[in-house]
């Protein structure tokens, strides 16, 4: 059952045997998989849960109500990058573009090799995603709707000989609402909150919505369930707290979330690892003024990709934008604004990512848990791969035909010609000099690794410090993923599902060997209270026999 | 309510001059922005609030040192003239001021169904399609 706040009037006080703190590319996957074996489980999440009801072609409201703080995540750094997240059931999943990729073998090589991951080999990873790809009907978006701002510039691509394609996505029967990160709109996008959730609701878990996690309760070095509260989603204030007892806690609340809630905790921090190494894909754009209108919103969002630079670590992913995401990327106001938004329908757009080289991130504690801050320096080298990334559009473009390409690059903000290029390609350009960037993808910050000195979590999910303690989401990605990393996310997610279910099933076989132990000391408690009451009438001591029994029963109970 | 009313008062100056109307581009309603603007700070972070609130303090001030005159006595031609010359500064936080005040005024013109509809982006059909079409699993 998938229940909301208004339905309590009092503290709520739930036993389960699993509690999924998060309900997005990691939860849902884990929640599914462990209420399916037959346990008990409960999700909790912070945002609130919408339907395709709900998601009504606004943008602006799909910020406001199913993105943490309105969209307003940024890393703070040279430059600052706008770093949105999800917040509601199915998490990020719910409002993300629904691209499926595997894991590059060369990161996954290198996983192997710097993270101690050996036991994570590419035929057991190859197994989980065939078998995610089927439950989510990955398949390559459907040149019949991806729309025409994709299929200009894919043949542009193709011309100029680059390698492009169209992207493998989530979508049973899509056609091509254009709304993917604002919710889709026909439950085509089989986004975690219509396919995981609603299959672990069936198996019996309980998901408790707009309920945030603050604390995880330890004993001995073993997490023994979660504390948290429900609050009010208009005034935002707290309403009724909420425990959950559990025999297993997994962490399952994002990149920036879950290091957060462990800083707060003070759990697992002696390796030093947890927030380190936060990786972004920052993204770059590139709108580019056409001669025929594009025909947006009907289209696939993300549908295309150009990999001719992947070694390299540059993706271009094709991203329609809706009119207002649009007027926010135009670093202008006033008359020349208005002029470049009356031509939107001429707009052509599409997308780059970055695998990082040299950038830094980190995820400190910030003012609240809530609010943990992101720190993010764009690296010299990334910032000229960047800078290529956008040359490379730029040139597709105007292979299509474009007659101005928008950058998102102080001092090259407009290119009117191929010729305007050659500046830019000469140009070193400084991090700061890119205006508006922004990134969709953090990862790391709670690294899976087999070396307890460097790496938050053990191969198998579960953190190196604290027993019983699960962490199930981006990030346990040790590196830069270098491509959209939910299906990876998910992957990892089922295969934790996995250890979990051995461990949960150990402990059932340690809790009758305890409850074994327990008879036995009766029973041996019995003798003793039996042979202590025949000495005492043997040598006359007739006392007080039940206060024998019952100083040996204390004792007995102190042995314990 | 007074912090409410200064934010009001300054974003229906500013979204005189960020948002010119033309033949394509429907005048924008003041009122229907600042309630956006209010809604976006009040679930956006602490932080957010903070700066946002800085920038329009900051723009303010930097209309006074530059054009020696307040937002709201630009007539748009001198506006006009005084956000380009912060979005073209090299110094990257008076670059920052306009881009981040425009933010939640832009989203929420150009949110408005009239304002798309204007511009060819019909949304209408679409919804009304998608209402029809639910796919299962
Ligand atoms: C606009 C956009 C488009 C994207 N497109 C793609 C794409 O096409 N393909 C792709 O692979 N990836 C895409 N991504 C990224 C992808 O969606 C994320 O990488 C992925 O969802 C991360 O999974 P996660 O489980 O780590 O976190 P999330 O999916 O974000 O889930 C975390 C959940 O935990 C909840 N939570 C956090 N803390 C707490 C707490 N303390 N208590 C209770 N609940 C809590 C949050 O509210 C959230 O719902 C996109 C992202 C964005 C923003």
């Amino acid at each position: 059952m998938i229940r909301r706040p208004e339905e309590f009037d009092q503290d709520l006080r739930l036993e389960a045997d699993v509690a999924v703190v998060g309900s997005g590319a990691g939860g849902g996957p884990l929640a599914k998989e462990l209420s399916e074996a037959g346990y008990r489980v409960v999700v909790l999440e912070e945002g609130g849960h919408f339907t395709r009801e709900d998601f009504n072609f606004k943008p602006g409201e799909a910020f406001l109500r199913m993105y943490r703080d309105a969209g307003q995540t940024v890393t703070l750094g040279l430059p600052v990058i706008l770093l949105p997240q999800g917040c509601t059931v199915g998490g990020t999943t719910t409002v993300n573009s629904g691209t499926c990729l595997r894991i590059p073998r060369s990161v996954l090589r290198r996983w192997q090799l710097e993270h101690g991951l050996k036991d994570l080999t590419s035929d057991e990873m190859d197994l989980l995603y065939a078998a995610l790809e089927e439950y989510l009907f990955v398949k390559r978006a459907d040149p019949e709707v991806v729309g025409k701002n994709a299929i200009i510039f894919k043949e542009a691509a193709e011309r100029l000989g680059y390698s492009a394609g169209f992207l493998p996505r989530n979508a049973k029967d899509c056609e091509g609402f254009g709304m993917c990160p604002y919710g889709c709109p026909t439950n085509s996008k089989q986004s975690v909150n219509v396919s995981f959730i609603p299959d672990a609701v069936r198996a019996g878990a309980e998901v408790i919505t707009r309920c945030r996690v603050t604390h995880i309760i330890t004993r001995g070095g073993r997490a023994l369930g979660v504390r948290g509260y429900l609050y009010d989603p208009l005034t935002r204030k707290r309403t009724l707290s909420v425990e959950v007892r559990s025999s297993v806690v997994a962490l399952c609340g994002g990149a920036l979330q879950t290091p957060s809630l462990l800083f707060h905790n003070r759990l697992c921090l002696s390796s030093g690892a947890v927030g380190r190494n936060l990786f972004i894909h920052p993204c770059g754009s590139t709108l580019a003024l056409l001669d025929e209108p594009l025909g947006n919103p009907k289209g696939i969002p993300q549908s295309t990709y150009v990999d001719e630079f992947s070694s390299e670590g540059i993706e271009l992913e094709g991203a329609t934008l809706p009119p207002s995401v649009f007027a926010i990327t135009l670093p202008w106001s006033g008359r020349k604004h208005s002029e470049i938004m009356a031509t939107y329908p001429y707009f052509g757009t599409f997308g780059s990512m970055i695998s990082e080289h040299d950038s830094r991130g980190r995820v400190l504690p910030g003012p609240s848990p809530r609010q943990p801050l992101a720190t993010y320096h764009l690296g010299y080298q990334d910032a000229q791969r960047l800078k290529l990334s956008i040359l490379l559009m730029a040139e597709i473009w105007f292979e299509a035909g474009a007659r101005k390409v928008i950058t998102p690059i102080q001092g090259f903000l407009e290119l009117s010609s191929p010729r305007d290029m050659s500046a830019l390609s000469r140009a070193k350009i400084k991090p700061h000099q890119f205006i508006g960037l922004s990134a969709y993808h953090p990862m790391g910050t709670c690294p899976m690794g087999g070396d307890p000195d460097s790496a938050v979590v053990r191969p198998t999910g579960e953190t190196w410090e604290v027993d019983n303690l699960f962490i199930c989401d981006a990030s346990i990605l040790p590196t830069s993923l270098g491509v959209n990393p939910q299906l990876t996310i998910m992957a990892l997610s089922v295969r934790t599902a996995g250890f979990i279910d051995e461990k949960l099933a150990r402990g059932i076989d340690r809790a009758e060997a305890l409850s074994r132990i327990e008879k036995w000391k009766g029973r041996l408690r019995r003798e003793k209270e039996r042979l202590a009451y025949r000495l005492n009438t043997f040598f006359g001591m007739e006392g007080d026999i039940s206060q024998q029994g019952e100083t040996s029963g204390t004792s007995g109970a102190g042995d314990r | 309510m007074i912090l409410e009313r200064y934010v009001r008062e300054r974003i229906s100056e500013l979204s005189r001059l960020f948002i010119v109307p033309t033949d394509d581009i429907l005048a924008p309603e003041p009122e229907q922005i600042s309630a956006f603007c209010l809604e976006f700070m009040r679930q956006g972070t602490p932080g957010f609030r903070f700066l946002y609130l800085f920038t329009l303090i900051s723009l303010e001030a930097a209309c006074l040192l530059r054009k020696g005159k307040r937002l709201r006595e630009l007539d748009s031609g001198e506006g006009e003239e005084f956000l380009q010359s912060l979005y073209r500064s090299r110094w990257a936080p008076l670059r920052a001021l306009p881009l981040l005040a425009g933010l939640p005024l832009f989203f929420s013109h150009y949110d408005r169904e009239d304002v798309q509809k204007a511009l060819g982006y019909d949304v209408e059909n679409l919804r009304r399609e998608a209402a029809l079409r639910e796919v299962t699993r």
